[in-house]
C-alpha cells in the first residue's frame, strides 16, 4: 500500500494500525482510538470477512470518527461483499449512521472495456 | 453453509483460477528450462516473472512485493448507500452502488459517490486549521494604554515641576538638566508602548509595519537618553568623591 501510494499519490500520507486476527472489543477500541488521534478523515480498513465490520463501525461511531458526515470509511475486498447489504439496519442506530457512505475497493474479474460482462 | 460463502467465491474464483495457472506455468517453465526439481524460492521467483493473459486480464506481478500490478487489473469502488423505503421489519437496507471503475490505469466515474454526509462533496482529509493569531485584545490594550498614559502624565508633570522650580535650592542641587534628560528618556521609552499596542486586528499591514519600526527608535533613544543622564550624574559624583584634595570644585554641563 505504501508503494502504491508513493507511485500514484506521492503527497498522500499513510498511518497504519494493526488489529489482531482474533480481535476483541478492546482491540477495536485501541485501534479506533489510534485512528482518531491521527485526525485523518479518510480511513481505509482491511478486515477479515464480515465479522469485524459491525463492531469496528460501532466503536468508530462511539468514538466520533464514523457517522459524523466528515469521516469516510473505505474497506478492502477482504470484507465480504455481503457484509454491508446482507443485513438490515435499525433507523438512526449507530451502525446505520456509521455505515451510510462506506465504500469498498475490490478487484474485479474481467477485461478492460467489458465491464457489463463482469457483474455477477 | 452460509450463502455469503458462495457470494465471495463467485467474485474471487476468476482470480483463484489465474493464480493456479500462474503457479502451474511457473513450474512448467522451470522444468522445461533446467531441472525437474526446484525449491520454493526458485518457484516463487519464477512466478513473479511469469506473465500471461488470464481470465482477469493481463497477469503481471510486481517483482518486489509479489502482488499483482494495479494497472494490470480492474478495480471497482463500491459505495454503500441507503436504499429507498424500508424492509419488512421497519428497518433500513443499505445497497451497493458501483461508483468508480479503475481500468487502463485510470479511474472512471460510473455513478456519483455518496459520502457519509449524504452529498458527493469531497471532504478535506484533515480538520480545518483554526489559526490563533494571538491578538492583544481590547482589555489588555486598554490596560496597557492607560498605564502608558499615567506614565506620560507623570513625566509631563515632573518635567513641568522641575522647570518651574529649577532655581530652588533643592532642584538646583539635583541638577535639573539631568532630571529633564532622565524624564525625557522615560517619556520616549513610554511612548513605545503605543505602537506596541498595534496589531493587525485594529490596523492595516502598513500601519503595523510603521508601528513596528517606530518601536526600536523610541525605545533605544529613550533608553540612551535616560541612562546617559544617569551615567553622567554618577560620573560627576565619582569625580567629586574621588578628588584627592576634597576641595570645592565647579563642574559644568558642557
Amino acid at each position: 500500500m505504501q508503494k502504491a501510494a508513493g507511485e500514484y499519490a506521492s503527497d498522500m500520507s499513510l498511518r497504519v494500525i494493526d488489529i489482531p486476527f482474533d480481535s476483541t472489543a478492546e482491540d477495536f477500541e485501541q485501534a479506533v482510538s489510534f485512528v482518531k488521534s491521527t485526525q485523518y478523515r479518510y480511513i481505509f480498513a482491511v478486515v477479515e470477512g464480515a465479522k469485524d465490520f459491525n463492531p469496528l463501525m460501532i466503536e468508530a461511531y462511539n468514538q466520533g470518527i464514523a457517522g459524523t458526515g466528515k469521516h469516510n470509511w473505505f474497506y478492502s475486498d477482504s470484507l465480504s461483499p455481503n457484509a454491508v447489504p446482507g443485513q438490515t439496519y435499525e433507523p438512526n442506530s449507530p451502525l446505520q449512521k456509521a455505515t451510510i457512505g462506506v465504500s469498498m475497493l475490490r478487484a474485479m474479474p474481467g477485461l478492460p472495456g467489458h465491464r457489463h460482462t463482469m457483474h455477477y | 453453509m452460509d450463502d455469503a460463502f458462495f457470494e465471495d467465491l463467485r467474485l474471487v474464483s476468476p482470480f483463484l483460477y489465474d493464480s493456479t495457472i500462474a503457479v502451474g506455468l511457473a513450474a512448467c517453465n522451470i522444468s522445461s528450462s533446467s531441472t525437474d526439481f526446484f525449491d520454493g524460492r526458485t518457484h516463487y521467483n519464477q512466478i513473479v516473472n511469469t506473465q500471461f493473459e488470464g481470465t482477469t486480464g493481463s497477469i503481471i506481478l510486481d517483482k518486489e512485493t509479489g502482488t499483482r500490478t494495479p494497472s494490470s487489473a480492474l478495480f471497482e469502488l463500491v459505495n454503500y448507500v441507503q436504499a429507498p423505503g424500508k424492509a419488512e421489519n421497519g428497518e433500513l437496507n443499505i445497497v451497493p452502488s458501483n461508483s468508480y471503475l479503475f481500468q487502463n490505469g485510470q479511474w472512471n466515474e460510473l455513478t456519483p459517490m455518496i459520502f457519509n454526509d449524504g452529498t458527493s462533496d469531497i471532504q478535506p482529509g484533515l480538520p480545518e486549521i483554526t489559526l490563533d493569531r494571538n491578538y492583544i485584545g481590547t482589555g489588555l490594550r486598554v490596560a496597557g494604554l492607560v498605564m502608558c498614559g499615567i506614565v506620560l502624565a507623570l513625566c509631563i508633570g515632573f518635567g513641568a515641576f522641575t522647570v518651574y522650580h529649577r532655581n530652588t535650592r533643592t532642584i538646583k542641587a539635583s541638577q535639573p538638566i539631568f532630571l529633564l534628560l532622565l524624564i525625557g528618556g522615560i517619556f520616549l521609552m513610554d511612548l513605545s508602548i503605543i505602537p506596541l499596542s498595534f496589531d493587525d486586528e485594529i490596523a492595516s499591514d502598513k500601519g503595523c509595519s510603521i508601528a513596528c519600526m517606530s518601536v526600536p527608535w523610541l525605545l533605544c533613544t529613550g533608553f540612551s537618553m535616560s541612562f546617559a543622564a544617569l551615567s553622567s550624574k554618577l560620573r560627576r559624583i565619582n569625580k567629586l568623591f574621588n578628588s584627592a584634595s576634597m576641595r570645592r570644585s565647579k563642574l559644568y554641563v558642557l
